[in-house]
């Protein structure tokens, strides 16, 4: 979702979609944790919620 | 696929607190039990559990805003997503020292920025009723039993119970939440209304987890 996102989710929202889009991407790209945690505890996520993403 | 158990049988100890963590912060979302946090304090910085614990409540609350929306694709057996990019906003959001969600994040400086300004463009959507968000807002703070200074920042008077029950419905069972639930709002307020309702539950679903876990 967000700046990179493909869904279209945000189309109507452009601004929303840039603010996701920086949040997130600050999250993955500005942190002092590594990539592999982060990914870990997304997996957790998606597979505690049954969410695909 | 991903087998947790295997999963979870090579990781290293660092990476198990943090699991453990995680299903705290999804399934029970309050105060950390003691030795949880004892574990968590020997593996990890104030600023390391301040910027998971961010993430986590963004992939929470979004991928529950996408369930809620109906958007989660029919097939999911391989989901590809693009790396993100790093931010290209300004941090140019003044911040007052009452705002509670900006001192919970004031150890995770451009984070707590761009939090804050995610959040600005939520009100800026005004695509569903302002009044009804703000009730949502501070039922959420009740749900999460946040303390006093959430509900007095947050305090607003009145009720929906139509705003209530979706904002129960998202933080206990997210799936609960039915087509005629959909279309109904967007019979009232479009589309764009009921993105922003989910976008607003998003948003503090994730960040009052955050506060419920590491505000205490």
């Amino acid at each position: 979702m967000g700046r990179d996102d493909k869904s279209g989710l945000f189309l109507a929202n452009p601004s929303v979609g840039e603010r996701f889009g920086d949040l997130y991407g600050s999250f993955w790209c500005d942190g002092n944790l590594s990539h592999e945690l982060k990914e870990v505890v997304r997996l957790r996520n998606a597979q505690l919620t049954d969410c695909g993403y | 696929m991903i087998n947790a158990e295997a999963l979870q049988n090579d990781l290293p100890n660092q990476w198990l607190s943090i699991l453990a963590f995680t299903d705290h912060f999804i399934l029970t979302p309050g105060p950390l039990p003691k030795e949880m946090k004892a574990d968590l304090i020997k593996n990890y910085t104030a600023t390391e559990l301040t910027e998971i614990a961010l993430g986590l409540g963004l992939f929470h609350g979004f991928s529950k805003m996408l369930i809620a929306l109906g958007r989660e694709p029919d097939d999911m057996a391989t989901t590809v997503i693009p790396t993100p990019t790093a931010p290209i906003t300004d941090l140019d959001i003044e911040i007052t020292k009452e705002h509670p969600v900006a001192n919970l994040l004031s150890l995770t400086n451009k984070l707590r920025y761009y939090w804050l300004q995610l959040e600005e463009s939520l009100w800026s959507m005004d695509s569903y009723p302002t009044n009804e968000l703000k009730y949502i807002r501070f039922h959420l703070v009740n749900l999460f039993k946040l303390n006093s200074e959430y509900s007095n920042f947050y305090r607003i008077e009145g009720s929906s119970d139509t705003s209530k029950s979706i904002a129960d419905q998202f933080v206990y069972d997210v799936r609960s939440i039915t087509v005629r639930q959909r279309e109904e709002i967007v019979n009232d307020f479009g589309s764009e209304g009921l993105l922003n309702i989910m976008i607003c539950l998003a948003i503090y679903d994730g960040i009052f987890r955050v506060a419920a876990v590491l505000g205490s």
